[in-house]
């Protein structure tokens, strides 16, 4: 049984490994990949091992929105790589 | 073929006050341990780039000073980021490996795990 979040995960990480050991400037280019890893790695975290509906519908809701704050904070990373 | 997050029958978790420690649980919960760790180390790294390169950079390397960042704390920081990386990064891998359905016996459980720490300690110490 196969669900899509699950294959994602892994072939996300498999994408941001072989970069990691090609280049770190092709990292960069795969920030993106590496945010969906860590947010669909803590909502399934979440999901686990918290069992109350409202703490976690709370959770999910903060989740999204620091992934999304976190996204917006990988320019500064574009300005490094341009400035050097 | 594919089903909804929430609707679909999860296995169950690893509960560390549950259950006695096996070789596979602790693994397990140690790759979700060093994941939230790696996300909590990004996140921070993130928001220190973020406090260098702002505008007003004086007044914030007021708040910069206080933490008075030693030799020591920076070579530890490293340690625990490369210890935390390699061991998901090889914990991942071997859990793709399993999830294709190679080495999925109990025999090979020992010996893998034995082979991913010696790998794990020969690349922190020559790093």
């Amino acid at each position: 049984m196969i669900t899509f979040q699950w294959l994602i995960v892994r072939v996300v990480a498999l994408f941001i490994s072989l970069t990691i050991l090609i280049d770190i400037e092709m990292f960069v280019v795969m920030l993106s990949f590496l945010i969906i890893h860590i947010s669909i790695g803590l909502k399934a975290i979440i999901h686990d091992y918290i069992h109350f509906q409202k703490i976690k519908l709370m959770l999910l809701i903060l989740l999204r929105v620091s992934a999304i704050e976190i996204s917006r904070s990988f320019r500064t990373f574009y300005i490094i790589i341009k400035n050097t | 073929m594919f089903i909804k997050f929430k609707i679909s029958n999860r296995p169950i978790a690893p509960h560390l006050l549950v259950y006695t420690p096996q070789l596979s649980s602790l693994f397990s919960i140690w790759h979700r341990i060093s994941g939230v760790g790696l996300a909590f180390f990004f996140t921070t790294f993130l928001i220190f780039i973020r406090i260098i390169l702002s505008s007003n950079f004086a007044c914030n390397l007021l708040t910069l000073i206080s933490f008075e960042i030693s030799q020591w704390i920076i070579i530890y920081f490293n340690l625990f980021i490369l210890l935390f990386l390699f061991y998901h990064l090889f914990n991942g891998t071997r859990h793709i490996i399993w999830d294709f359905g190679f080495l999925l016996d109990i025999k090979y459980l020992s010996k893998f795990s034995l082979f991913l720490l010696v790998s794990l300690s020969l690349i922190l110490i020559f790093q």
